[in-house]
């Protein structure tokens, strides 16, 4: 059924915008910036902050166009020195308790008021009173840090808590001058900072990020939250080769413009102290450091010696490119396919907004390239265990005929500790790929830091390696993506650049599980 | 601490005549404050409660608006007007004399409380007597045309 649609003009440019859209959201798409701060595309429309009020012809007073539906016909200016008058007064009026402490306020460079200061401000104050002081760096979580005197009381912490995650931490106490938000319990819900990311000033600030390093420096990064089978689309800001932060990216199919507390600190595994971060062989009982061509080589000799003995365990953590590299590698081994993916390890529940029970990222991707023995019943024939980022052999001594482990993998864990060979491979961060979240959607993670010196991404060990048994070697993940999407259904007409910024859905996916 | 059971069944009488639970919240707050004498963090709970409404939303309410009292107060609320015609009409000294005589400092929104616990004097803003300024509201009466011994007077008759 085709969209009914409403002609209506913007600035003087004609603008079709579907019926029923609000006038902000029919000049964004129209490439026409309103100023704001209430406003927010996922929580309720109270037009209390007054920033977005536009001419509509005909109408006598200004109309907030976060509340206003656009009409057929309408004539709609935001420019006219009418709206910019306004629009310096509201800020006037918005800023005249506000501290102006941004030399000292973590904010600063992403901050609403300066922001909208550039623009339209008014450079000088006519307003000399003393100001009303209120409650500074007060933490009320975990995750944030409120500084009341920052607020200009857009509510949007209070309509997050109240609608998004309904745990009604957040309120407006007093009132007029004095009127302040609050929470009146600690706020300790599993989605908390997002109130930081929506917070348009620096009245609430992430724990873990503040004072960490000026915006102004980071650089960005489109990614995928690895921390569950939702796939969350994130940014990831970065800032001298390491991960700062994890914050969340529109994407209104997946997250809309939420992540969880847990998936904003997984950036930390980058640099944990159990990463690997060098190649490792077995020598005399001990492990040594060698380089990667030797650790290479000698898992090379290992796989073309054993090859159809070889028991495989995959992970649900890797990219799509990298189980379909490693399922082509064990084909022409004519080693069987990789046994079943393990249980994601358990804690969480799927829950009514975006967690869910399945903490790994890949599940629905992987599993297309794993077969459904288990691990533990291949390892009593096999003479060689390949094991891929899963603690899948802590206790190698119950499988004697074992004559070799290569193990590869991101972090340090009792299977890597019993390997013959250790190879560390690339974390999330560090490469470009896929993940196939629990939709069936397929979304693209770019990389955002390097990894240690020689580590690479899986897919490319597999696809080396496979040379040797005659195979190609892919250069890039795209080419690995094209291969794959002639290969396998679920990629079917997928390119890895259309995957785009949002991702794509398998036509053949469960339509039902959309979000 | 409980909800007494007349109270309760006020509330569920005041919650049919409203469209929102949340629009009860007025005349439940004031039936409650006359329960406790004023809004503790613990009766605000048990507000929330009784409404299935957030906590936050009572608070709201509650600090909003300056008749509902967050702390303790004496057994006589002195308001005390000093807006504009009262002022001309000289409240300004009526105050200093009440706070000479109570011993307490005046102020806006609430002031201090007699040791005694009998008085509480506060500065209010227009009562809309202006008739009959310079005037000052005792608890839920009026009292006009004041003077200093009209004062006096007054509190020495207070039971």
């Amino acid at each position: 059924m085709a969209q009914e649609t409403v002609k209506i003009t913007i600035n003087g440019k004609e603008v079709v915008a579907p019926k029923g859209t609000l006038i902000i959201e029919a000049a964004a798409q129209a490439g026409v910036e309103i100023p704001h701060y209430c406003y927010h595309p996922h929580l309720s429309r109270p037009a209390v902050c007054r920033m977005c009020l536009v001419d509509v012809e005909g109408q006598r007073k200004l109309q907030p166009s976060c509340s206003t539906p656009v009409q057929p016909g309408q004539v709609i200016r935001t420019d006219s020195p009418k709206v910019q008058e306004a629009v310096r007064e509201v800020l006037e009026f918005t800023l005249i308790n506000h501290p102006l402490d941004c030399p000292v306020c973590d904010q600063a460079g992403e901050c609403g008021l300066q922001n909208n200061y550039q623009d339209y401000g008014l450079y000088n104050t006519k307003f000399t009173l003393p100001k009303v002081h209120k409650a500074k760096v007060q933490k009320i979580g975990p995750t944030l840090t409120l500084d009341a005197e920052r607020c200009i009381l857009c509510s949007r912490c209070v309509r997050f808590t109240d609608e998004i995650t309904k745990t009604h931490e957040m309120g407006i106490m007093q009132r007029g001058d004095h009127a302040e938000i609050q929470a009146v319990k600690e706020v300790n819900n599993p989605y908390s900072t997002n109130l930081a990311d929506i917070c348009p000033v620096g009245a609430l600030t992430q724990n873990d990020f503040r004072f960490k390093v000026r915006v102004w420096y980071l650089k960005h990064q489109q990614s995928i939250c690895p921390g569950c089978a939702r796939g969350c689309n994130i940014v990831v800001d970065h800032y001298r080769g390491e991960a700062q932060r994890m914050r969340p990216r529109n994407n209104n199919a997946v997250n809309q413009s939420w992540m969880c507390d847990d998936g904003r600190l997984l950036y930390k595994a980058i640099r944990n102290e159990d990463r690997l971060n060098a190649p490792m062989l077995r020598k005399d009982g001990k492990r040594v450091a060698v380089t990667p061509s030797v650790a290479f080589s000698e898992a090379l000799r290992l796989l073309e010696k054993h090859a159809k003995h070889t028991a495989t365990q995959g992970s649900a953590s890797v990219s799509n490119e990298d189980a379909f590299a490693l399922a082509r590698l064990l084909k022409m081994m004519q080693a069987p396919v990789a046994s079943s993916l393990r249980e994601s390890p358990v804690g969480w529940e799927d829950d009514a907004l975006l967690r869910r029970a399945d903490r790994t990222p890949n599940r629905n991707g992987v599993s297309a390239f794993s077969g459904t023995e288990e691990f533990a019943v291949r390892l009593k024939t096999a003479t060689l265990a390949l094991v891929i980022q899963e603690d899948a052999l802590p206790e190698r001594s119950l499988y004697p005929q074992l004559a070799g482990v290569i193990y590869v993998g991101t972090h340090d864990c009792p299977t890597a500790r019993s390997a013959d060979v250790v190879l560390p491979m690339a974390m999330w961060a560090e490469y470009e790929g896929s993940f196939t979240n629990f939709q069936g959607r397929v979304q693209r993670f770019l990389s955002v830091v390097s990894a240690p010196e020689g580590v690479v991404p899986l897919w490319q060990l597999a696809s080396r390696w496979s040379e040797a048994f005659g195979g190609k070697r892919y250069a890039s993940a795209a080419e690995v993506f094209r291969a794959m999407a002639t290969e396998h259904p679920l990629f079917a007409k997928m390119t890895f650049d259309g995957l785009g910024e949002i991702g794509l859905c398998a036509p053949s996916a469960d339509q039902s599980k959309e979000a | 601490m409980q909800l007494k059971p007349e109270t309760k069944t006020k509330i569920k009488a005041l919650l049919e005549r409203y469209p929102r639970r949340q629009a009860t919240l007025l005349p439940v707050l004031h039936l409650v404050q006359e329960d406790f004498g004023y809004l503790s963090d613990e009766v605000e709970e048990l507000v929330a409660k009784e409404l299935d409404i957030p906590r936050a939303a009572v608070s709201e309410v509650v600090t909003f608006y300056t008749m509902f009292y967050r702390e303790p107060i004496g057994k006589y609320h002195i308001m005390a007007c000093h807006n504009l015609s009262c002022t001309l009409m000289g409240a300004e000294k009526l105050i200093q004399h009440l706070e000479h005589r109570l011993g307490v400092q005046s102020k806006a929104h609430l002031g201090e409380t007699t040791e005694d616990g009998r008085f509480t004097l506060t500065r209010v803003e227009c009562l809309g007597a202006c008739g009959e300024a310079p005037m000052m509201q005792i608890n839920d009466k009026y009292h006009l045309n004041l003077t200093i011994e009209k004062i006096d007077k007054i509190l020495e008759e207070l039971p």
